[in-house]
């Protein structure tokens, strides 16, 4: 700290507070509600109530607001010409300019709860709890009602997450426990960030071509759209030019008929000629699907 | 579901008020989903309640061992034929009513959303139509009469000493359109009735206030009310305020507070240079109304964002914000509800950055994520007192231009633009070349 460390007394000065310069860095900051209730306080008592601490920065000739900045910008909303400030007319450096203005915000006491409540519970007018920028709420002063739930029951609805990740492991995992942060869902569907665009695209060409806007109804609309076509997913074991296997393995059962349901008749006549098939001895009764390579090899 | 519930504070108010008052009979017009009545339960009040809605009528009349007299229209028997199983003139159709008010709305409307609706709700109905009786089943309200009347003539029966308690609608047709979907399907004998003019909203507070224990409360400031204004509570910002009158009561108030999450991130400052590479981190609702409290002008009334956005430099210092919303009109636009740069720092045009930054490939990435769909396009509402944005001249197209609609600002001006079309590198080179030429200040 500089030596010299004693003001002199600052001269209480009246002007105009469209004059001053305010600080371009100021901690400080409203919010919206706060600004808006200081605004209607001076708009109602038609003055300031409280001083802003200005130094005379002779050398820049500016009148620059150490202390109060939203005190006169709401002055200044408030329609005020004239306001009192303390005005500190000796050179400061900035070091000493920051510490006073800092000092301002920080060293502003603190509140018994208790006697606020006390306070604050004589304000007898709506009027001037509000002017307190405290309310009733917020000082616990309301009783908490439970009231009696009277509505109806919700339907039962599962979310669904998607996740577009990454090939690479180590960002996949990455971007998996930072989606997985980010939002609950009963299922989580991981798929390659490279499909992200395709998916995109689909739920899109599904909303524009049944005029909907719901995610998961568009979704629902794809997922009508693959059933009509599991035929076309033969292409995944079959090749259909040669008629020959393109994998070892399985193939779903859907993916060779095109449909996941027959008609129950018949469902009825394959499961009767598959008992007799495993009766005889013909079919084990552990595969009965094997059934279908006697109907193949009747056919060849 | 019921949409004219009250809020928690109104109730505490209610409560609070109601034990001031004598014990006996109290009487509620325009009762509603019965909040008020759930406010005093054991209070050792006689309830009595009055409304005019299907709704109302149903709940008011089972809750009073009255049978509930709503049939289903002979005309709706094909679409809601299934219904009839449920409606047993008590606590059924009552659950009934209130399951309906969830997707009667959708029977025989077009469209896959609509038809999902109602499929749920039919595949779903048995268990849902139990849960929901059971519900009402536990519920404790005890009222001593419910009476299917208009206000203005119950009003003039009921005993003139006896404590009203009334949060009567004062926006005409409200509950009349709430209550459509349930008109059209079911018949009961509903009562005639004009809405509520100007004039009989007067009169109708006027046989409220002529008595020694009474407590409204309306979206409207009243002022031949205002000697008896004993409560305001605003949730939000931009919420329309609930002013409380009463005979007598305590004074409370609920004002709207913003939450508030520290920023830790340093901002660019005067003095810094603006390195690359940019990036985007996502913000919580109280980080962005911190950012937004400290930068923006305060004159602005904060609304929600869905989606709140920082752009950083390349040494992680806070740039800017800006935060959307899915538009309401077109299905791959998102509106920029919010964009604003820090200051002070050397760039007198940092702000165009932030809205190059809002516009990239990036940002186009994090709005389809966040709203699920296709966004290619952003649109936005400046507020000016000159006829042209600065800030968005040159990036975005002016579409329209007309006077304000927010006091302190000549004109109101939308700006439309294209998104996704340069990614947050090529944002920086074209705001460096064309914008980003710094300027030097001096300052405290």
């Amino acid at each position: 700290m500089e030596e010299t460390t004693r003001l002199a007394p600052p001269q209480m000065v009246q002007g105009d507070p469209r004059t001053l310069t305010l600080l371009d860095v100021n901690a400080r900051f409203l919010p919206h509600e706060q600004f808006r209730q200081l605004v209607a306080n001076i708009e109602r008592d038609g003055c300031l109530t409280s001083t802003p601490l200005v130094w005379n920065d002779r050398e820049a000739g500016r009148l620059v607001v150490l202390s109060g900045n939203h005190r006169t910008l709401a002055a200044i909303e408030a329609g005020l010409s004239q306001i009192w400030w303390m005005q500190i007319d000796e050179p400061l450096p900035r070091q000493r300019q920051i510490a006073l203005q800092l000092s301002h915000n920080a060293i502003a006491g603190q509140d018994d709860p208790a006697i606020l409540k006390e306070l604050y519970d004589e304000l007898e007018s709506v009027e001037w709890r509000q002017y307190t920028g405290l309310d009733d709420k917020a000082l616990d002063l309301l009783e908490k009602v439970d009231v009696a739930s009277l509505g109806e029951a919700n339907l039962d609805f599962a979310s669904v997450q998607f996740m577009f990740l990454p090939n690479e492991l180590e960002r996949a995992e990455a971007a998996f426990d930072a989606a997985r942060s980010a939002a609950t869902a009963d299922r989580r569907w991981i798929a390659g960030l490279e499909q992200y665009e395709p998916v995109l695209d689909a739920l899109e060409t599904s909303r524009a071509a049944y005029k909907i806007g719901n995610s998961a109804t568009a979704l629902g609309v794809i997922l009508t759209v693959f059933e009509r076509h599991l035929g076309e997913l033969a292409e995944g074991w079959f090749d259909a030019d040669s008629g020959e296997p393109t994998r070892s393995g399985t193939a779903p059962l859907e993916a060779v008929f095109g449909v996941r349901e027959i008609p129950v008749e018949t469902a009825v006549a394959v499961r009767t000629l598959i008992d007799r098939l495993v009766k005889d001895g013909i079919v084990p009764a552990a595969e009965p699907w094997r059934a279908l390579d006697v109907l193949a090899g009747e056919a060849a | 579901m019921f949409q004219g519930t009250i809020p928690g504070p109104m109730r505490s108010i209610v409560r609070e008020t109601a034990s001031q008052w004598p014990g006996g009979p109290m009487y509620v017009p325009c009762c509603g989903n019965f909040t008020i009545e759930r406010s005093v339960a054991g209070m050792g009040f006689a309830l009595h309640s009055s409304d005019v809605s299907i709704y109302t009528s149903a709940v008011g009349r089972w809750l009073t061992r009255q049978p509930v007299g709503i049939q289903l229209l002979e005309e709706s028997r094909d679409k809601l034929g299934w219904l009839a199983d449920s409606l047993d003139d008590g606590v059924g159709t009552v659950a009934t009513l209130m399951l309906g008010t969830r997707f009667l709305a959708s029977v025989g409307r077009e469209g896959l959303w609509h038809e999902r609706v109602v499929r749920s709700y039919r595949e779903q109905w048995k268990a849902k139509h139990a849960e929901t009786i059971e519900r009402l089943s536990g519920s404790d309200i005890e009222l001593a009469s419910y009476a299917v009347e208009d206000v203005r003539s119950w009003l003039q029966k009921i005993p003139s000493d006896a404590p009203v308690c009334s949060f009567p609608p004062f926006y005409g047709g409200g509950y009349e359109k709430l209550y459509e979907p349930l008109e059209a399907h079911f018949t009961w004998d509903a009562p005639e009735y004009e809405p509520l003019s100007d004039d009989d909203v007067v009169s109708v507070l006027g046989a409220i206030t002529d008595r020694p224990y009474w407590l409204t409360a309306s979206n409207h400031d009243v002022p031949e009310l205002h000697r008896y204004l004993r409560g305001v509570i605003k949730a939000t910002p931009r919420a329309a305020p609930f002013y409380v009158y009463a005979s007598e009561a305590r004074t409370r108030i609920v004002a709207p507070r913003q939450p508030i999450e520290p920023v830790k991130a340093p901002r660019l400052r005067q003095g810094d240079e603006l390195v690359g590479p940019l990036s985007l981190s996502l913000l919580k609702p109280g980080q962005f109304n911190a950012l937004r409290s400290r930068y923006l002008n305060p004159k602005i009334a904060p609304g929600a964002a869905n989606l709140a956005i920082a752009v950083k430099d390349g040494k992680g210092r806070v740039l800017g914000v800006f935060a959307m919303a899915p538009s309401s009109y077109t299905p791959d636009e998102a509106y920029v509800l919010s964009d604003f740069a820090v200051a002070p720092t050397d760039y007198p045009r940092l702000s165009k950055l932030i809205v190059l930054a809002a516009t990239s490939a990036e940002a186009q990435l994090l709005c389809q994520r966040a709203f699920s769909r296709r966004i290619r396009r952003v649109s936005t509402t400046a507020f000016s007192n000159n006829p042209v944005s600065m800030k968005y001249r040159g990036l975005l197209r002016l579409t329209k231009r007309g006077p304000s609609n927010e006091d302190g600002w000549k004109f109101q001006l939308q700006y439309q633009g294209a998104m996704g079309e340069h990614t947050l590198a090529d944002a920086l080179q074209i705001w460096a070349k064309r914008w980003g030429a710094p300027t030097t200040k001096t300052g405290v």
